[in-house]
């Protein structure tokens, strides 16, 4: 069995206008010994960009801002043509995510041979989560379980863990934040060996204010069905 | 010829040119031509022999032939609509393929430079 040391493992943000709390969120995650670390700054209009590269990330700047899908197939596919890893987090750059579960989250790649692990805010019985989110989300689970059916507790969690067979064949179709059901219809179509593990999302004013807005839930769902249509 | 049958008319005429004109410079193939004319043809058809059109209503289960025609109008606005919403997924899709492979261009040349 091998030790995740001896594991080639990337970090990967994707970021947008995060000047605020991206340099804080790079500095916790060396501090917890992740070195390699990728932000795809998303053509940000404020310094994300300077403060990610100071902190000690490589940061990959957009031309043009496409949306925080494309910012992770920028970053993957970027990854898979230079570092070739064996292992990439995806972790928001918000600062909403917790260091701390990417080690739960590498642990059943290495030792149990998934090749993709999701983070889940609802398996951890200790999630503070607002009652309108956890609705809007939980109405996303039933929605994902119908169209691409796969059966998960939480399907909108940006924290994952990909092994080597999910990073050669996972595409992402859409830019936007619908991508995390991208996510999940690759898993179904290359018949990926996943898997769940509960994780920590830390709501604060900033994160809420930044994140996905629950109206965008709705929108997103119709994009995703009409999606299905044309492709 | 009652006036609003003219500018039906002119626009008809204006409209099937326009098509033909960007099949001429390749811009249309020959299937959206012949899918152009058959639209501008049935109009035509339904604004010089608007009898046509009861028969159809008769036909469709409906009471009058303008019904039809607004029947008709509404399928082509919601097909043509679903046509553009296609074209402009697939310009998207381009313009995020572009934008994703310039910018990992761009930051392999700036690694190699520095």
């Amino acid at each position: 069995m091998l030790e995740p040391i001896n594991h080639k493992i990337f970090i990967l943000i994707p970021a947008y206008n995060e000047e605020a709390v991206i340099g804080s969120v790079i500095l916790r995650l060396k501090e917890a010994g992740y070195g390699n670390i990728l932000v795809v700054n998303d053509g940000s209009k404020d310094n994300t960009a300077r403060i990610a590269e100071s902190a000690g990330a490589e940061v990959l700047n957009h031309i043009m801002n496409r949306g925080q899908g494309s910012a992770l197939e920028t970053g993957m596919k970027y990854l898979r043509e230079t570092h070739r890893p064996d292992i990439i987090i995806t972790f928001d750059a918000d600062g909403q995510h917790s260091v701390e579960d990417i080690a739960r989250l590498i642990r059943p790649i290495i030792e149990e041979n998934f090749d993709i692990v999701l983070g889940s805010r609802f398996l951890n019985k200790k999630a503070r989560i607002p009652l309108l989110r956890k609705a809007i989300l939980k109405a996303g689970i039933l929605f994902t379980s119908i169209i691409s059916r796969i059966e998960l507790s939480d399907t909108h969690n940006g924290i994952r863990a990909l092994g080597k067979r999910a990073i050669n064949s996972i595409e992402i179709y859409h830019r936007g934040m619908e991508h995390a059901s991208d996510i999940i219809d690759e898993i179904a179509r290359n018949g990926l060996k996943y898997k769940e593990v509960p994780v920590t999302i830390t709501y604060s004013e900033y994160s809420l204010k930044k994140g996905q807005k629950n109206l965008g839930f709705i929108k997103m769902g119709l994009k995703i069905l009409l999606n299905k249509i044309i492709k | 010829m009652t006036f609003l049958r003219i500018i039906a008319l002119i626009f008809i005429a204006f409209a099937t040119s326009r098509a033909y004109l960007r099949f001429k410079d390749k811009s249309l193939n020959l299937a959206n031509l012949i899918f152009w004319i058959v639209i501008w043809g049935l109009a035509l058809i339904f604004i010089f022999n608007p009898k046509i059109s009861d028969k159809i209503a008769s036909f469709l289960g409906l009471q009058r032939g303008t019904d039809t025609i607004l029947f008709l109008a509404s399928i082509l606005l919601f097909y043509l609509v679903f046509r553009i919403y296609v074209k402009v997924d697939s310009i998207d899709q381009n313009l995020t393929r572009l934008n994703t492979n310039a910018s990992i261009l761009l930051h392999k040349n700036s690694k190699k430079n520095n």
